[in-house]
């Protein structure tokens, strides 16, 4: 497969409509808002909550603890403006001194508790609530976000408001407008329409599948399902899965999905019981839980590809691990995530014809048609093809985690202990600790532990080749074998960056391997002779006869 | 009424004062750039000059306001008021008597002090150079130029322009006061001048009833002496310390028994504020515990006049400050470095607004390892700080602070603490 | 070939509100990475503020906040309670030239200079003290701001000297004109 359908396909799957570049230009410039002395003003977990709070229009229950805190605000007589132009970072305990200065110059409030410094507890007429600052904080970019679209003047109408609210409707009916306002607002600079709609179909179809079944498990998505729904969907000519490689993507999504409801189900059950008590500050409580799980859930996916750009061969400085080519199959396979190893043959169709559709489309579009493009899989191999090329890749990501260890080793680098060592087999890693026990025990002073543990890593460094004989001759052979721009020999200059680079490689081409790894050991696994598993060549030749023909079926017959 | 040329030398050049305008008593004086209607920043000091009870034009000249549009920008300094109080001798004499000096042209430089003493100034050599560059310029024709300055300046500019061979003519006027100036150009006004300074006479009754009301007993006169001190407090409370200090001044040289003593009094309270102030300021230095074994953790009070010698270490030191008075108080501070040569190093230089009982923990630093000379210096203050400030950054440039500038800092009631470490020889 | 080793059950239409908000962080996500620079440029809060606070420094953002209604409107609202002191429009019988304009917190006094030469000293005595130093005298006119730098306050009182095409000048003559100190 070459390097260009890749791209093709890269093209292909970001024609999805995308916020306004209203909405684009606020989300920067609120993500990017800087304090006088160029700290970013929002943590790095109150940016990645705006935009999940956005994605999933969860605003609402963040918007209600947020006006219980302009409510503490605007009766301290705070100025809106302050909290927009804070010289401190949004942080919770910026929050809270701010308060406390302000409380300190007005007549003290009976009803105000600030009996811990991130937690206040206020009392309107007999409406108790706590407001917690370390979820204001977390929120602070949205309270941003909510002021650019709600405008200052707005925002100030209801900040004055709250000053003067005497129990929990009248917030609340606060909070009910804002997050109408940012409904709004949403509903014109980012539609989610034509998401609803992709997922109404997968929502249909999975109901058909399972037989009306109001429950479903992530193992009723899995390969034969994924090409059903392309068959199905991919002839309407207005269909989000006309590509196979949208709608194997979307469905991945899917399964993530489905694991985010189970685990958020869970959450609601708890919130639901504290309800019954008088605790707001509860729901919030578990607000921030819930956050924190999507959080969790989103990142865990995109986390291995934020991992793996960073050793893009365009970002590193001082040494190449992988090429483009094998820099943008690893993303390709890596964009599974956890659900790859259960969708083996979805990867498998994905590589093969994806590329396929994505010249056809090229061609379909260029008005020219484009007869050689399905000819160029006249080979039955083709997936054992891919397959070869999976395990050649893992090979290569294998040789080059050595040849960067060999050349921590060659820098004789302290990091080379933890970031190598575990490429080690077991035996050898045995026989490095029982290295260090013995040189620790040879000491007699007592010494700094910093210059020890510096101390011993020298030590073992130079004894290598004698405690690891295996694995430094495993490395050595990586050493000739990969050679690649900056491996394998020590750097003139900058030989820091060179360190660092290396251990980081190191440990993502570690994890990727992992990766790769899983994906084909879960194939071998499931070959079973017991099983009547059809053998690559066979699955290949029955899901070509099925690709070329609604390939066809789509682009015309002339292709 | 024409005026005759005066310029002001400046170290950028000459400014020309280009006319003189009476205004509205309501409105404060100003100095101005010809044709722009754009007022100098200097401005308020100008007012501070003309208006009583600082000013000494308002005594000369009986009014309180003018506008002095000037050819160009004068930004800093006190060398003006030469210049200033010679035009306006220049322009009371013209509205009284016919004044010209045709085809002259004056260049002054010089301080003068509420009582018109002319006082000398510095960069006279740069100034000079400047105007002969300008006079180049000049196309109209000069017959001579008068030189009025204080006696130290003109020997400074005659040592660069040897007399007699100069076209045009330089005709030298060392001036002490600007009763020299008034004598020289036989100007009427000089009667004033000539008069002891006569102070506002508004505050001069109220001196009287006052004075008369003193004699009922030392109790209540001690009580009026505070009534004095008003105005006096309130120039404290605005942080006028100037100005406070020359009306302190004339009150002990030129006041009644009363005002003496309210001076005495008022001078007393300032320096025991002082003296509490420098008390309750907590100041406190910590050096912390680093990977590097030789940083060891310590800490010390600022007491003394000397730092731990452990501030020359290359440690992540951190300073305290505390407040524990029962007022709020403002702080300065700042840690400098001293090498032998070159300009001093500020390693820090902060300022913080304390609460009563409150402390507060600076941001951490590195000192480098070197053997300069350490200071510590801060100013702890209960009033409006811009002028501390102006002597506060003075300070902090000089490794060995004149006295009277610490003195000052006492005399105006903030506390004052000064603590340095020498270098060391390891 | 699929396996069912990590099988987790959950309700339908959750897990598709689930992807639907999936998807939807992809998209935000995809789109802020790759923001090339061509975007839209959008006044935000920070453009106001600045403009607020260094008018001098900013008189084309000036001039392009107030071009655009809702800008102008959010401009309007944060000066308004930036204001630490401020005066209102004054009753609209006052003849064609005031001299002074007076207010609850300040009073406003234009003095031509005797020089005549176009030049006018405004006087603001504030009837209170501050904690902050005033910075700028600005107002309101024709719905739109203007700003002067103030001059240091003593006893009370700060004075700025205009030329006579100052736009002050009218706006101290229009009654309906508003003050504000900040």
């Amino acid at each position: 497969m070459s390097n260009v359908s890749y791209k093709l396909l890269h093209k292909l799957a970001l024609q999805d409509d995308g916020p306004s570049n209203t909405l684009q230009a606020l989300l920067t410039s609120t993500l990017e808002t800087t304090t006088a002395d160029g700290r970013p003003r929002h943590s790095e977990q109150a940016q990645q909550n705006l935009i999940k709070v956005i994605a999933s229009h969860s605003y609402a229950k963040v918007i209600f603890p947020l006006c219980h805190f302009m409510v503490v605000a605007a009766q301290r007589k705070i100025p809106l403006y302050y909290w927009f132009t804070m010289t401190q970072p949004m942080t919770a305990s910026s929050l809270a001194s701010s308060l406390r200065s302000a409380s300190d110059q007005i007549s003290p409030d009976n009803h105000t508790d600030m009996k811990n410094q991130l937690v206040i507890t206020i009392a309107r007429g007999n409406y108790t609530f706590d407001v917690n600052l370390s979820h204001i904080a977390k929120h602070s970019a949205l309270f941003d976000l909510i002021m650019e679209i709600i405008g200052y003047e707005g925002l100030e109408i209801l900040y004055n408001k709250l000053a003067y609210a005497e129990n929990r409707h009248e917030i609340a009916s606060v909070s009910n407008d804002l997050a109408r306002g940012i409904y709004q607002f949403l509903k014109d600079h980012f539609p989610t329409a034509s998401t609803e709609k992709k997922a109404r179909f997968m929502h249909d179809f999975l109901a058909k599948c399972t037989g009306q079944n109001a429950s479903i498990s992530t193992s009723d998505i899995n390969d034969s399902l994924i090409i059903d729904f392309w068959l199905e969907f991919s002839l309407d000519a207005q269909s989000k899965f006309r590509l196979f490689s949208n709608c194997a993507h979307s469905w991945v999504t899917y399964r993530q999905a489905i694991r985010l409801a189970a685990s958020n189900r869970f959450q609601k059950g708890a919130s639901l019981d504290a309800l019954n008590e008088q605790g707001v500050a509860e729901i919030s409580r578990i607000d921030q839980n819930a956050a924190q799980v999507i959080f969790d859930e989103i990142a865990e996916g995109p986390s291995s590809t934020a991992k793996l750009r960073q050793i893009n061969p365009s970002i590193l400085k001082t040494v190449k691990l992988v090429n483009a080519t094998e820099f943008d199959h690893l993303a390709e396979l890596i964009k599974f995530g956890n659900e790859g190893h259960t969708l083996v043959l979805t990867i498998l169709r994905l590589l093969t014809f994806a590329p396929v559709q994505a010249r056809l489309v090229e061609a379909s579009r260029k008005r020219k048609m484009q007869a050689s493009a399905m000819h160029s899989l006249a080979d039955d191999d083709a997936y054992s093809h891919v397959f070869d090329h999976i395990n050649t890749l893992t090979d290569t990501i294998r040789g080059l985690t050595e040849a960067a260890a060999f050349s921590l080793y060659l820098a004789q680098s302290s990091t080379f202990i933890y970031a190598a060592v575990p490429l080690a087999n077991t035996q050898e890693q045995k026989e490095l600790t029982n290295a260090r026990t013995r040189i620790r025990a040879s000491l007699t002073k007592p010494m700094d532990e910093i210059i020890l543990a510096e101390k011993i890593s020298a030590e073992l460094l130079k004894k290598l080749p004698q405690i690891m004989p295996v694995f430094f001759a495993q490395l050595k052979q990586a050493r000739k074998k990969y050679r690649r721009k900056g491996l394998g020999k020590l750097p003139i200059e900058d030989s820091n960056s060179w360190i660092s680079e290396l251990t980081t490689g190191i440990e993502v081409l570690s994890e990727m391997a992992t990766h790769l790894n899983r994906l084909t050991s879960t194939y071998l696994a499931n070959e079973n002779p017991h099983t009547k598993q059809k053998t690559l060549k066979s699955c290949f030749a029955e899901d070509r006869d099925i690709f070329f023909k609604q390939f066809r079926q789509i682009y015309g017959q002339a292709s | 009424m024409t005026l005759p040329s005066l310029w002001i030398a400046t170290t950028r050049g000459p400014v020309e004062i280009v006319s003189i305008t009476e205004e509205d008593p309501e409105i404060r004086s100003v100095l101005c750039l010809s044709d722009s209607f754009q007022e100098l920043p200097i401005s308020p000091l100008y007012d501070a000059f003309v208006r009583r009870p600082t000013g000494l034009i308002e005594q000369i000249t009986g009014h309180s306001s003018y506008r002095v549009d000037l050819s160009g920008p004068i930004t800093q300094g006190q060398s003006w008021q030469l210049g200033l109080a010679v035009t306006h001798l220049f322009h009371a004499e013209a509205q009284l008597n016919s004044f010209s000096l045709p085809n002259a042209l004056v260049w002054t430089t010089g301080k003068v002090t509420p009582r018109g003493i002319v006082q000398p100034v510095g960069k006279i050599v740069e100034k000079w150079k400047m105007t002969i560059a300008e006079l180049a310029n000049k196309t109209t024709k000069l017959d001579q130029i008068i030189v009025i300055a204080h006696a130290t300046n003109i020997a400074e500019v005659q040592k660069l322009e040897p007399m007699g061979s100069s076209q045009p003519k330089i005709i030298y006027l060392p001036a002490s006061s600007l009763n020299d100036i008034a004598t020289y150009f036989e100007l009427s006004v000089g009667n004033t001048l000539r008069a002891p300074a006569k102070r506002s006479p508004r505050v001069f009754k109220g001196y009287i009833v006052a004075g008369l009301l003193g004699l009922i007993g030392i109790a209540t006169a001690m009580k009026l002496a505070s009534d004095f001190v008003m105005p006096l407090s309130r120039l404290d409370t605005e942080g006028r310390y100037r100005e406070l200090f020359m009306e302190l001044r004339l009150m002990r040289q030129e006041g009644n028994w009363l005002d003496v003593n309210g001076a005495f009094f008022f001078q007393k309270n300032l320096e025991n504020r002082a003296d509490r102030l420098r008390k309750n300021m907590h100041v406190e230095i910590r050096s912390l515990q680093g990977k590097n074994t030789t940083c060891a953790s310590h800490k010390a009070t600022i007491t003394t006049s000397t730092l731990p010698e452990w501030v020359h270490a290359a440690c992540q030191l951190q300073l305290t400050l505390g407040n524990r008075s029962d007022r709020p108080i403002g702080i300065w501070i700042a840690l400098v470095s001293h090498g032998t040569t070159g300009s001093p190093t500020v390693i820090l230089r902060n300022h913080a607004a304390l609460p009563p009982g409150q402390t507060v923990t600076l941001p951490k630093f590195i000192m480098e390892k070197s053997n300069t000379i350490k200071t510590v210096i801060a100013i702890a203050s209960i009033m409006p700080d811009s002028e501390l400030l102006s002597w506060f950054n003075t300070l902090i440039n000089d490794v060995h602070p004149a006295d009277h500038m610490i003195s000052r800092i006492e005399k105006s009631g903030s506390g004052f603490l000064f603590a340095q470490a020498t270098g060391t020889q390891k | 070939m699929t396996t069912s080793s990590d099988e987790i059950t959950t309700d339908l239409d959750e897990a598709t509100a689930k992807f639907v908000a999936l998807e939807n962080y992809r998209r935000l996500a995809t789109s802020l990475s790759k923001n090339d620079g061509t975007k839209a440029i959008t006044l935000t809060f920070q453009d106001l503020w600045s403009a607020a606070i260094h008018p001098e420094q900013n008189i084309d953002l000036i001039a392009a906040i107030q071009r655009d209604r809702q800008h102008a409107r959010r401009f309007d609202a944060l000066l308004r309670s930036m204001a630490v002191f401020s005066q209102p429009a004054q009753a609209a019988a006052a003849s064609d030239n005031m001299d002074k304009r007076t207010g609850e917190q300040f009073d406003l006094e234009l003095k031509p200079s005797s020089r005549q030469d176009g030049a006018y000293f405004l006087i603001i005595r504030m009837h209170n003290l501050v904690k902050t130093i005033p910075q700028h005298l600005y107002y309101c006119h024709n719905n739109s701001y203007h700003f002067l730098s103030l001059s240091p306050v003593h006893n009370g009182v700060s004075q700025v000297m205009v030329g006579e095409s100052n736009s002050i000048i009218d706006a101290f003559n229009d009654p309906a004109a508003e003050f504000f100190i900040k």
